[in-house]
């Protein structure tokens, strides 16, 4: 009998662990950010990062996005094109990774979504061009549903489905802040 | 012994989870697993297994070196690594890992997690012809060449050709490296007296839903515990894939097995007749399954799949001289089932097969419960 409640046990336990996060910019090492830049936003592409507080209900609102803290880091991109980026860790089978999405702040939509490090042994088809360029102009979280308007890949689906709703999430957040944005210059 | 060693290990992963880097680092220890519990019923018995209950431990050092590890508990009497290797990932298109790893011969050897394949028992292909969970001590290289094709080459130990028979074939062969207790492999300790090469090469489609691959193994069969030499090599192709396109389910697997040399090894085995190990065997499968809920219920994440899936495994498909075909080990498989998963990460299985042998027919019925995460 203890045999059986020690793994059911730890089943639960670790069904209810935390799972993703935002991701500070220090958290991210420099060329890796680097080289995102420059494939999404051209070779001149620089960033600078703006730190925006969300009130407390909102943070509870994104709570698994923001677990610790109201600051949400937002890079301002500029180089051949003007966008916006967010990084965050998912998970796939067993380890993180991390992501960053990337919006047009004009039509504020996402413009591409990039795989910064995935360290696991499968499921980096996730970073493929072709998934990602499928969260191209998405501009509602719920235009983004998984095997529906984004497509599996087989045999990465725990890494596709985690960050297709992790993408989804960020999305919320981003809407969020901009609808805040608005109301403050009224 | 095995119950104060599992014991012991449950403790210490409870120990790790609870010391576990937050998610939002990137170095640190990391925790999975994946388990099934299965329940058979066949000739008016039934009887029920906590069959595979295994964890994966891991620990990131850096953003390129990792440590990663599989523990399995099966079928309540053994313990044993299922894989336990070094990674150092130096870019996306090469990495080199180096430990116990699986053989990457076939698409269940690689993911053997219940939530990839849909019968309660793995497929007989990749049961004999491929002896799933094969792993073995070695070296090798993975990545990604181009977006879609990704390779693996690997150096690691052979075969061990004592454990050869004519109705398990290979399956006892594996060495059972990393093995702590009981188990069909041999004693823990693997030789590396003949080693093997093998190779897999996996051409994605992401869009279309399609994953295909080829795979090929060629090594010696003489790590024997008895030192005789007998000169075998075993060569192995596969091919597989897996097609999911708008909630249709499309896999297979084909395999062809060679021993050269195959007399020397029954005799070095003392096996003759109808108990010879084959020389060539074949085997192939194929599942088609549809998704009902997807067009039932748009919006559900959850998905339900009756499906069919034909087998069939040649062990004696040719048999070298002083041998006989053995009537058991060539036989199909007739599986009817469904499949429901409230999450991709859960699955809830039931199937009746169908199993025909020149020596036997039988039928049986499973419900399984499979996780994985």
């Amino acid at each position: 009998m203890r045999r059986r409640i020690i793994p059911i046990a730890m089943f639960l336990l670790l069904l209810f662990r935390g799972s993703w996060a935002q991701l500070s910019p220090e958290g991210i090492p420099p060329s890796v950010l680097t080289q995102s830049l420059r494939e999404v936003a051209g070779k001149s592409a620089t960033i600078q990062w703006e730190t925006l507080t969300v009130d407390p209900a909102a943070r509870n609102q994104f709570r698994r996005l923001l677990p610790d803290t109201q600051a949400v880091y937002l890079g301002k991109v500029s180089g051949e094109r003007q966008l916006e980026m967010f990084i965050a860790t998912a998970k796939g089978k067993v380890e993180y990774f991390v992501f960053a999405v990337y919006f047009r702040p004009d039509t504020e939509e996402i413009w591409d979504v990039d795989i910064l490090e995935y360290r696991e042994a499968y499921g980096g088809e996730i970073d493929y061009r072709a998934f990602r360029r499928q969260f191209r102009g998405k501009k509602q979280p719920k235009e983004i549903v998984f095997r529906r308007t984004i497509r599996n890949i087989s045999g990465a689906t725990i890494s596709a489905r985690s960050v297709t709703k992790r993408v989804r999430e960020v999305l919320a957040l981003y809407r969020y802040l901009k609808t805040q944005q608005k109301e403050a210059l009224r | 012994m095995i119950q104060r060693a599992y014991i012991g290990l449950m403790i210490f992963v409870l120990v790790g989870m609870v010391f576990a880097d937050p998610p939002h680092t990137r170095e640190g220890s990391f925790v999975g697993g994946y388990g099934e519990i299965i329940m058979t019923s066949q000739n008016g018995e039934r009887s029920a297994e906590y069959r595979r209950f295994i964890l994966y431990l891991g620990y990131a050092f850096n953003d390129k070196l990792a440590f990663r590890s599989e523990l399995e508990y099966e079928h309540g009497t053994e313990l044993a690594l299922e894989q336990a290797y070094v990674e150092w990932k130096f870019s996306s298109r090469i990495a080199l890992r180096s430990g116990l790893l699986l053989v990457p011969t076939s698409r269940v050897n690689l993911y053997h997690e219940p939530t990839y394949f849909f019968p309660n028992d793995r497929p007989a292909v990749d049961t004999y012809l491929v002896p799933s969970t094969w792993r073995e001590v070695g070296l090798g290289l993975s990545g990604i060449l181009a977006e879609g094709l990704q390779y693996d080459l690997y150096l690691i130990a052979g075969m061990n050709s004592q454990e050869f028979s004519a109705t398990g074939f290979i399956r006892n062969g594996r060495q059972g490296a990393g093995k702590l207790e009981g188990g069909e492999e041999g004693n823990g300790n693997a030789l590396f007296t003949s080693p093997a090469v093998t190779g897999r090469l996996t051409y994605v489609m992401p869009l279309r839903g399609l994953r295909m691959a080829a795979s090929a193994y060629y090594g010696g069969v003489d790590n024997r515990p008895d030192g005789v030499k007998t000169g075998s090599t075993l060569s192995i192709l596969s091919a597989d894939m897996v097609w999911e396109y708008n909630g249709v389910y499309l896999s297979g697997t084909v395999a062809w097995d060679r021993l050269s040399n195959a007399r020397a090894i029954n005799e070095a085995n003392g096996l003759s007749g109808v108990n010879g190990v084959g020389e060539t065997a074949i085997g192939g499968n194929i599942v088609a399954g549809v998704n009902i809920l997807y067009f039932l219920s748009p919006e559900s994440e959850i998905r339900l799949l009756p499906y069919y899936m034909f087998e069939t495994v040649k062990l004696h498909y040719q048999v070298p001289a002083g041998s006989q075909v053995n009537p058991a080990a060539n036989r199909t498989y007739h599986r009817f089932g469904v499949v429901l998963f409230p999450h991709d990460q859960v699955v809830f299985k039931a199937n009746y097969t169908l199993f025909q042998s020149g020596a036997t027919n039988q039928k049986w019925f499973q419900l399984g419960v499979g996780y994985n995460f």
